[in-house]
């Protein structure tokens, strides 16, 4: 089954692009060929091993037998010591689950631990796999606005994937709308402003522009 | 009452019930527990006890080493491999299905009495439950955790310390322990058909002399050494492996 046909990417380097669409036109494809994960196609896809990648896939996808320290630790930049990992789980509000199992923590902690170990990593590209989906409303904006506040710190190249266009507004300053699977690229809508100088109306504003130029896009 | 109390006093009632049967029986085929007791530790203070239990608890090492090692290493293979594990089900099924005695007597009979021959027969009776636990631990290995390790890029090493061998570990543990308590019977039996030291040949022995007394002080003395090492061996580990399982908060 094709799931992505003559697509092409226009990503921007240390820029956020979310990758927005109707479920099931190939998004997470899409990121999957990205991270290597897909290796089932043809076309010039930046070559994974030149690159380090940090992914944060749909489930936390944590190692349930490792304490939430090791499980950032592990995978982190060899440059990565304690003092960055407590900046780091200071922003992100982990700080207190550091030496806990991930089985104990709720799905919301368990992700703010999975883009905390993606952050670790110092990748050179960012992968979000739809990281705020099953979780309940105040949980989820919280979590965006962590993820706004370290990105803009760090400003790695990061693409996201997501339905929500809310959400892709919030954080983005690239989106690209994608069809119906197979998907192709519908438009790219850039938006300039800088993502933590976004307030509530700005996003409305656009949100209500979006939804009325591409109806039954989303 | 508590439980616990009760498995106790469970266990308090198998010597009340032994003991009483011995002294309305009163035959020398049925010695009572102190009888027994007594003949332990005469055998313990000659040295014979400790030295045939320290035998076979060593042909048990043994065995359970070469079992655990080959069937993780092919069972694994089999449970990643969908054609290996075509190749190799057959022979699994053919090995699964030879009843012990026999693979012991062959062995017996085509390497010699040696301690090979004897290491290795327990080995292949061993080995298919090995390899049939741990396809299932290949198979049941979380895909999600391997794509995770593959994007950031986990060494080799660590994968397997990290990622694989934990999702493992309860597997590893299933089959040590059915494993053991196989083992020890299995070895008993190719003691008695073709070693000339051990608990099994002890048993032999006391068996031709009809000496029940001798037969149930290297039973007993052997089933309590092979306790031992599960409550003070095998609880612990596997207690340390599973100490992240934890009801989520």
């Amino acid at each position: 089954m094709t799931a992505v046909r003559a697509l092409e990417l226009a990503v921007r380097k240390d820029g956020f692009t979310v990758l927005i669409g109707p479920s099931g036109c190939g998004k997470t494809t899409i990121l999957r060929i990205l991270a290597g994960l897909d290796e089932d196609f043809t076309g010039n896809v930046p070559r994974v091993d030149e690159q380090r990648i940090g992914v944060v896939f749909q489930e936390p996808r944590l190692l349930p037998w490792r304490i939430v320290r090791d499980n950032i630790m592990l995978t982190a930049d060899a440059e990565f010591g304690n003092a960055e990992l407590n900046a780091l789980a200071e922003e992100l509000g982990i700080i207190s689950t550091l030496d806990r199992f991930p089985g104990e923590l709720s799905l919301g902690l368990a992700r703010r631990v999975a883009i905390a170990r993606a952050f670790a990593a110092a990748p050179d590209m960012l992968l979000l796999d739809e990281p705020f989906v099953s979780l309940d409303n105040p949980t989820a904006e919280r979590l965006r606005r962590l993820l706004v506040r370290v990105w803009s710190a760090r400003r790695i190249t990061t693409i996201m994937v997501t339905h929500n266009l809310r959400e892709a507004i919030q954080l983005s300053d690239r989106i690209v709308v994608l069809t119906q699977g197979p998907a192709r690229v519908r438009a790219i809508i850039d938006i300039p402003t800088n993502q933590k100088d976004r307030n509530e109306e700005e996003i409305e504003r656009l949100h209500g522009e979006l939804m009325h130029t591409y109806p039954n896009a989303f | 009452m508590s439980n616990r109390l009760y498995s106790i006093l469970s266990g308090l009632a198998i010597l009340v019930v032994w003991a009483l049967a011995a002294q309305i029986f009163a035959n020398r085929l049925l010695p009572g527990p102190l009888q027994v007791l007594q003949f332990m530790s005469e055998e313990i203070r000659s040295g014979d006890l400790i030295w045939h239990l320290v035998i076979t608890l060593c042909r048990v090492a043994a065995v359970y080493f070469v079992a655990m090692t080959i069937g993780s290493v092919v069972g694994l293979a089999m449970g990643r491999s969908r054609k290996v594990d075509r190749i190799l089900d057959p022979w699994l099924i053919v090995l699964l299905n030879i009843p012990a005695l026999v693979v012991i007597i062959l062995a017996f009979v085509w390497v010699g009495l040696t301690e090979v021959a004897a290491i290795s027969a327990v080995a292949i009776n061993k080995i298919p439950n090995v390899v049939v636990t741990l396809r299932e631990g290949a198979r049941a290995l979380d895909p999600g955790l391997d794509e995770m390790a593959k994007t950031f890029r986990m060494s080799r090493s660590d994968v397997l310390r990290h990622v694989t061998l934990p999702q493992l570990q309860p597997y590893f543990a299933a089959a040590s322990r059915s494993g053991l308590a196989l083992i020890w019977k299995i070895v008993l039996v190719v003691e008695l058909l073709g070693r000339s030291n051990g608990v099994g040949f002890q048993i032999h022995l006391y068996f031709q002399l009809f000496d029940v007394t001798g037969i149930l002080a290297y039973t007993i003395a052997f089933v309590f050494v092979m306790l031992f090492v599960e409550i003070l061996l095998v609880q612990p580990l596997e207690q340390r492996a599973s100490r992240w399982r934890i009801k989520p908060a």
